[in-house]
This record gives C-alpha cells, sequence and structure tokens, in this order.
C-alpha cells in the first residue's frame, strides 16, 4: 500500500495537488498585488501630497521675497529672485505677476520650451498629466500686490514613484517563486494522508477486498474520512456477505427446482436456464444460452408472447402468465404455463425478464379427453330427452286415440243393458248372467277411461298444457261428498274414516281437479291402508285451505317417500299393487297449477300424512 | 507740404506729450514708493495704535497729489495714512515719513539738522541726501525710479525697514 500511482493520479484531469497549488499560488499573487496596489496607492497620494507641499512651501518663499520687488515694481530684481529656482530641478516655470495682473518677471528652466502666459492663471493648484502647476497670491498687509505661478514636472517624485514600482515589481516575482518553492514542498503534507486514502480506495475498489482497512491518520479531518470510509467498507463487506447469500440462495432456488427457470435479457436471449428447463426442451443449457426464447415458441404463439415481451420491457405490464406452445429440440410441441415477472435496476429500467416454465402437456391431454367425454355426455342426455318427449307425445297421441273409441262403446254396453233389463221378466235364467256381465263390462270399461284419462293429464302436465276451469268449491262439502261416494268402498276395506272440518271452506279452483286431488290421496289412503283407520281433516290455516289426510297403513321408506311424487312411481312393489304411478304425479301437477302446495310424511309400517295447502284468495284474472 | 507739417507737429506733440507722460508717471512711482516705505517701515514703540501714520511732503515738488490720490482708504497695520504739505519752516514732529522734494541744499541741511536722532524716516530726491545723512534717497538710473538707503542713519534713528525692501535698493552701509 505505497503511493504507487501517484502520476496516475496527476494525469487524470486537475488533481487535488494542482488545485491546491493554484489555490495557494492565487492567493499569494492576489494578497501581495493588493498589497502592492494599496503600497502604491497609498505611496503616490503621500508623494502628492509631500509635493504639493513642497511647492506651496517654495512658491511661499519666492512670493514673500518678490513682494519688495512687486512693490516697487522692479522686475530686474524679481528676476534675480526667481533664478533662485535652478537649485530645483523639478521647477520647469516660475511666473511673477503683478497687481494688474500683468506678467512681472519669469524663470524658465534652461530645457523647457514654453515660456510663461502673459496674463495671469488663475490661483490654485492642478495636478494634470504628471505636472503640477500652482498659483498663489502675493498679498502684503492686506494688500495685493501681485502673484506667483509655478509649474512643476514632479520629476522627483516619479522617479521615487518608478524605483518603488520597480522594487515593488521584483519583490512580487520574489514572494510568488519563494511561495511556489515553499507550496511544492509542504503540500505533500497535506495532500499526502488523502493520496494515501484515494490510493486504498482504488484498491479495494479494484480488488474487491472489502475486508482491508484503510490506516488511521494523524490529521483530524482526514480521520474523520477515514473512519467514514472504513465504516462504509463494514456496511459494503456486510452487505456483500448477504448478497452473497441471497445469491446462493436465488441459484439454488433457481437450479434445483422442479420446474423451468429462465432470465431473458432485453434481447430475448436465454441469460439463464436452469437444468429442469433443458430436461423439458431437450436442449442442454450451453445450446439454450445461444437460443432466443422466439427460437423454440410454436410458431402460432410468436404474435402473442412477442408482445407481451415488449410490454414488459416498455413498463406496460409488470407481470404476467400465459399458456404458451413451445417446441423442444426434437420437434413436438410442448403446452406451458410461463408466469413473467419484470426485474428492474436501481433507475426503474427493465433489465431482464425472470420467468417460470411450468409443463402443462399432461394436464392439456387429461383436460382434451375429459371434454370428449362430456361431449359424449351432452349428446347422450340430448338423445334421451328426445326419446322421452317422443314417448310423452306418444302418450298423448295414444291415450287420445284410445279414448276415441271407448265412449261409443260405452254408449254401446248401455243401450245392451237397458234392453236386457226391458227384457227380463221374460229372460231366462242364463240370460240374467248376459246383464250381469254387462255391468262388469261397463265397470271395466270405467277403469280404462279413467286411466287413459289419467295418462292424458299426464301428458297435459308434463307438456304445462293444464287448463284450469275455475268456479267457487266448497272444499268441505267437495271432501264429505268424495267420503260418501266412497263409503262402500272404505268399509269394504275395513277402514274406519274420520272427517273432521271447518265448515265452508270455499275457494276459486277447478272443481273436477279439485276432486281428483281428494280422490287420488284418499283412495291411496285406503289402498296402501292396511285396513286401519283414517283420519281427514279440511281446515282453514293462514288464508289458505289445508286438506289432511293421515292413515296408520304400511307407510315408505325415506327413499321411496322421495321419489312418489315421480311419474310412474308408487310406494310398494308393482306386483302387489296395481296401477301406473301417476297418481301422485297428476296430484301434484293440479296442485301446482292451483299455486298450492302438497308435502308428504311418512314411516315405514307406521302410516303417512299427506297435506295440501290451497290459497283461499286468489286473484280473479 | 501742409501735410508734413501736420505730420511734424503730431510726432512732436508725441513726444513732449511723453515727456510728461514720463513725469507724472515719475511722481507716481514717488508716491507709490513713500506709501510702500509706509508699509514696510517699522518704527520702535511709543507710537500709539490706531494713530495716523503721517505722511509729510516739504517742497516744490508736490508728487501732484498722486500720494493723496493713493492712500486714499488705505491702512497700513490698521492705522489710517494721512498726507501733509508742509513748509520747512514748519514743525515736523508728528511727521512720521517726511519727503523733502527738489529743496536748496541748505534747506535740506537745516532739515537734517533738525531731525537728529527722531524716528521720522526721511526720504528725499536730493542727490546729496546720503552722504548729508539722509535716509532714503530717489534716483534715476537705466531710466527707473530707484532707491538708496542709508542703513546706519536709520538703525540711528531706531527705524527698521524690512529686509526685503533692502534688496531692491542700494545700500550705504
Amino acid at each position: 500500500m505505497k503511493m504507487r500511482n501517484l502520476v496516475s493520479f496527476r494525469s487524470k484531469g486537475p488533481s487535488i495537488l494542482s488545485k491546491l497549488m493554484y489555490v495557494i499560488m492565487l492567493t499569494v499573487v492576489v494578497i501581495l498585488l493588493l498589497t502592492g496596489f494599496v503600497l502604491s496607492f497609498n505611496e503616490w497620494s503621500v508623494f502628492r501630497k509631500i509635493s504639493y507641499h513642497s511647492i506651496s512651501t517654495l512658491s511661499g518663499v519666492i512670493g514673500d521675497n518678490s513682494m519688495a520687488a512687486l512693490a516697487f515694481d522692479d522686475a530686474k530684481v524679481g528676476k534675480e529672485i526667481l533664478s533662485a529656482l535652478r537649485s530645483e530641478p523639478d521647477v520647469l516655470l516660475g511666473c511673477l505677476y503683478s497687481k494688474n495682473r500683468n506678467l512681472f518677471a519669469s524663470y524658465i528652466r534652461s530645457d523647457y520650451l514654453s515660456v510663461c502666459s502673459h496674463l495671469e492663471p488663475e490661483h490654485g493648484h492642478i495636478f494634470d498629466k504628471g505636472m503640477l502647476s500652482f498659483s498663489r497670491p502675493i498679498v502684503h498687509d492686506n494688500e495685493y500686490l501681485g502673484s506667483f505661478y509655478m509649474l512643476s514636472d514632479m520629476h522627483l517624485f516619479k522617479d521615487r514613484l518608478k524605483l518603488y514600482f520597480y522594487l515593488l515589481t521584483s519583490f512580487l516575482m520574489i514572494a510568488v517563486l519563494v511561495a511556489y518553492a515553499m507550496a511544492n514542498r509542504l503540500q505533500h503534507l497535506v495532500i499526502g494522508p488523502v493520496l494515501k486514502l484515494a490510493d486504498t480506495a482504488k484498491y479495494i475498489s479494484e480488488e474487491k477486498q472489502y475486508s482491508l482497512r484503510a490506516e488511521k491518520s494523524a490529521d483530524v479531518e482526514i480521520d474523520v474520512l477515514v473512519t467514514s470510509f472504513n465504516r462504509m467498507l463494514d456496511v459494503i463487506q456486510e452487505r456483500e456477505q448477504t448478497i452473497q447469500e441471497s445469491e446462493e440462495q436465488f441459484r439454488a432456488a433457481f437450479d434445483l427446482a422442479a420446474v423451468g427457470h429462465l432470465l431473458l435479457g432485453p434481447d430475448g436471449k436465454f441469460l439463464r436456464v436452469n437444468p429442469e428447463l433443458c430436461k423439458i426442451l431437450e436442449y442442454s443449457s450451453e445450446e439454450l444460452l445461444e437460443l432466443r426464447f422466439t427460437d423454440i415458441t410454436h410458431p402460432d404463439d410468436f404474435k402473442g408472447s412477442g408482445d407481451v415481451f415488449k410490454k414488459i420491457f416498455q413498463k406496460e405490464i409488470n407481470s404476467i402468465s400465459l399458456e404458451k406452445r413451445y417446441l423442444t429440440k426434437s420437434g413436438s410441441v410442448i403446452w406451458a404455463i410461463v408466469s413473467a415477472a419484470s426485474i428492474r435496476d436501481s433507475s426503474g429500467t427493465v433489465t431482464k425478464i425472470i420467468s417460470v416454465f411450468q409443463n402443462i402437456t399432461e394436464r392439456k391431454r387429461a383436460e382434451r379427453e375429459r371434454d370428449r367425454l362430456l361431449d359424449f355426455e351432452r349428446d347422450a342426455r340430448i338423445e334421451i330427452e328426445r326419446s322421452v318427449h317422443v314417448r310423452d307425445d306418444f302418450l298423448a297421441i295414444a291415450s287420445h286415440e284410445l279414448r276415441t273409441p271407448i265412449t261409443p262403446l260405452k254408449i254401446y254396453l248401455a243401450m245392451m243393458k237397458n234392453i236386457l233389463i226391458k227384457l227380463e221378466p221374460d229372460l231366462i235364467k242364463n240370460q240374467k248372467t248376459l246383464v250381469q256381465t254387462c255391468i262388469n263390462s261397463q265397470t271395466q270399461l270405467d277403469s280404462l277411461e279413467k286411466l287413459i284419462e289419467d295418462l292424458l293429464s299426464v301428458t297435459r302436465i308434463s307438456a304445462g298444457r293444464l287448463q284450469l276451469a275455475r268456479t267457487d268449491v266448497n272444499l268441505s262439502l267437495l271432501v264429505a261428498h268424495v267420503l260418501n261416494r266412497y263409503a262402500e268402498v272404505s268399509s269394504k276395506a275395513g277402514c274406519k274414516i274420520n272427517y273432521v272440518c271447518d265448515e265452508n271452506v270455499i275457494g276459486y279452483w277447478d272443481p273436477l281437479r279439485i276432486e281428483q286431488i281428494v280422490i287420488n290421496i284418499f283412495s291411496n289412503a285406503l289402498k296402501y291402508g292396511a285396513g286401519n283407520p283414517i283420519e281427514v281433516s279440511v281446515t282453514k290455516v293462514n288464508r289458505k285451505a289445508k286438506f289432511v289426510v293421515l292413515d296408520h297403513g304400511i307407510g315408505m321408506t325415506r327413499e321411496e317417500l322421495s321419489k312418489i311424487f315421480q311419474k310412474f312411481e308408487r310406494g310398494g312393489s308393482v306386483k302387489s299393487f296395481g296401477g301406473l304411478g301417476l297418481g301422485l304425479f297428476i296430484t301434484k301437477g293440479y296442485v301446482t297449477a292451483h299455486q298450492g302446495s302438497i308435502y308428504a310424511e311418512s314411516k315405514l309400517h307406521e302410516g303417512s300424512i299427506f297435506t295440501v295447502e290451497l290459497p283461499l284468495e286468489l286473484e280473479r284474472v | 507740404m501742409f501735410f508734413y507739417t501736420k505730420l511734424l507737429l503730431f510726432i512732436y506733440g508725441l513726444f513732449s506729450m511723453q515727456g510728461l507722460a514720463g513725469e507724472a508717471h515719475e511722481s507716481e512711482i514717488k508716491a507709490t514708493y513713500i506709501y510702500n516705505f509706509a508699509k514696510f517701515t517699522e518704527w520702535a514703540a511709543g507710537k500709539t495704535e490706531n494713530d495716523p501714520i503721517n505722511l509729510c511732503i516739504m517742497g516744490k515738488g508736490s508728487l501732484n497729489g498722486n500720494l493723496e490720490k493713493l492712500v486714499v482708504g488705505k491702512t497700513v497695520k490698521n492705522r489710517p495714512l494721512l498726507v501733509r504739505h508742509i513748509s520747512p519752516s514748519d514743525e515736523f514732529n508728528f511727521c512720521h515719513i517726511l519727503f523733502i522734494t527738489f529743496p536748496e541744499s541748505d534747506e535740506v541741511l537745516n532739515v537734517i539738522k533738525k531731525l537728529g536722532s527722531k524716528k521720522i524716516l526721511s526720504v528725499s530726491d536730493y542727490s546729496e541726501f546720503i552722504e548729508l545723512g539722509g535716509q532714503i534717497r530717489f534716483f534715476v538710473a537705466e531710466s527707473k525710479v530707484k532707491i538708496e538707503i542709508n542703513l546706519p542713519s536709520l538703525e540711528k534713528a531706531g527705524i527698521k525697514i524690512d529686509a526685503r525692501v533692502l534688496n531692491i535698493a542700494k545700500i550705504k552701509k
């Protein structure tokens, strides 16, 4: 750590050394010049004063001496007196003027070419063009006798001033030389420690030896600098260590990750890649570092990813995640999710892009497979719906067509029965059996009609084409009538019926549908009632008519209960109980058409409760 | 012819006028000198301040009133100047300067005797004045009026005359 590079410091622009020299020399020169100027000025003014004083004294003496000459008008004596001026080398002219202001006597220095003015000049003194002219009146006892004019070239004064100037100049030059020599010798005393510190700083920054420290200095200011510098080095060293650690962490995270990691430069080139990325793309890292990201991008994704790349570098977006396709070295297509983020330097300029590259080719394949299956399923569903539709249409048409021949058939049977009854008295025993057969046929035909009616209702409900013929209906009475009608059937089934009702529960409903509802629910109760008592009630609750049928029959499982309102479903097995299983579906359809609700509760082997609620106050349209 | 006569007469006139002018000039100069003597002379103590300085003129030439003209309104050391014309028989003790002009030689002698060592500055244009013991004499040299001063006589009378006046005078020691 010696001062090796003093010369190199000097050669790079103005050094502190030269500045210091400059400052010292400038100070010295300015001080000397100022001193010289002040001294010269002082000397000059002093000389002027002295000159004035001496010439004033001299002219006083001359004037005094020439008083008698003037008073007695003796020009010759005047001239004699003036000739005394010969001993004064400065005096160019001496002129005596009489009291009538005319030239009286004069003295002219032998080498001076001008003469005295004939008329008396004004009194006073004038410094002009390096000359001093002086004119004073000669007065004796208050009487004006004349005046004396004198002109001096201040020769003596000028010579002195010149000498003074030469002395000053040579003093100044010597002083500058001495100052230069001293500054040259002494500046290392000041600048040496600074250069030493600079040398240390240079060495540290070049060799990156942040563990080195600058030596302490005896100079207070330099020592402050050295201390600060060393403290800064502490911080740098610490930070260097932190950076190294985080670099290490970054490198480990980058290189060992199970996903691809990469750094991109502004030209699109790979700056750094991790082994996983190489594995995915089938390149070696050396090969990848020669490539740009566009080289491995699928041609169809060129534009999109190019735009994104540009936007990141133009700071329009900070980070982005996108799916795109890549080509491996062998040419196979890879799907990847790429998450990219910008890395900025301290000035905020984006210098690189860091991105995570996740191979999702497998996932993509699975997604495609799922989509295919979903499509397949959807197609199947559409096919099923179409089949159901066809079935419903068929049912509608079939039931309609089936009903058509039943009515005439019923009429024919009735006619046949009536004829047979009329003939009864004459009929023989076997013929009576014929009547019974007719009656049985009628019953069967009614069942058939009902079945067809049910089918028709189902098709209407399914198609949403149910139409209500509303009128005022007394539900209490209606239920009573139905119960009466089924009294025989009930007693046959062995069920005791308990009917409880509020009087006159009247609503604006379709009476036929309501009757069907009541019949369906009640006949179900009889059917599954297992001969136990059945409780029926009609009540008015919260502006609703509430119709409840409770049996103590076989009941239903939870699973069965959940299906009873669906088409072609029923409690119990198909074998032990007949019917299409349309009853409750139709019931629910009618209740819903009346804006009412139906629900069932049941426990297996304990019985079921069916509740229907119908709005009493329906807005009459 | 007539023209020349006229020219000649004119030139003569010029000369005679100059002669007259010269005379007048001389009396003027003498008057100035006398006035200046008053200025440059110190009479020893005894004379009261603010008393007038008496300038006495004795004799035929009376300086044509030039002295009177000159001293009007002037003072010397705050003392007014008075011009007195006196005759040789008059008492002249009050005089400070006594100018004896165009005198008879015996008159001069008498006056000088009378003056003795009195503090009176005696001035005359009489050619033998200094030899007779007078103090200041006018004379003409190089067509200029000059003075001669008798220092011993002045010392005897206790009169001090300014040294600068001595510069311009012929001195008898």
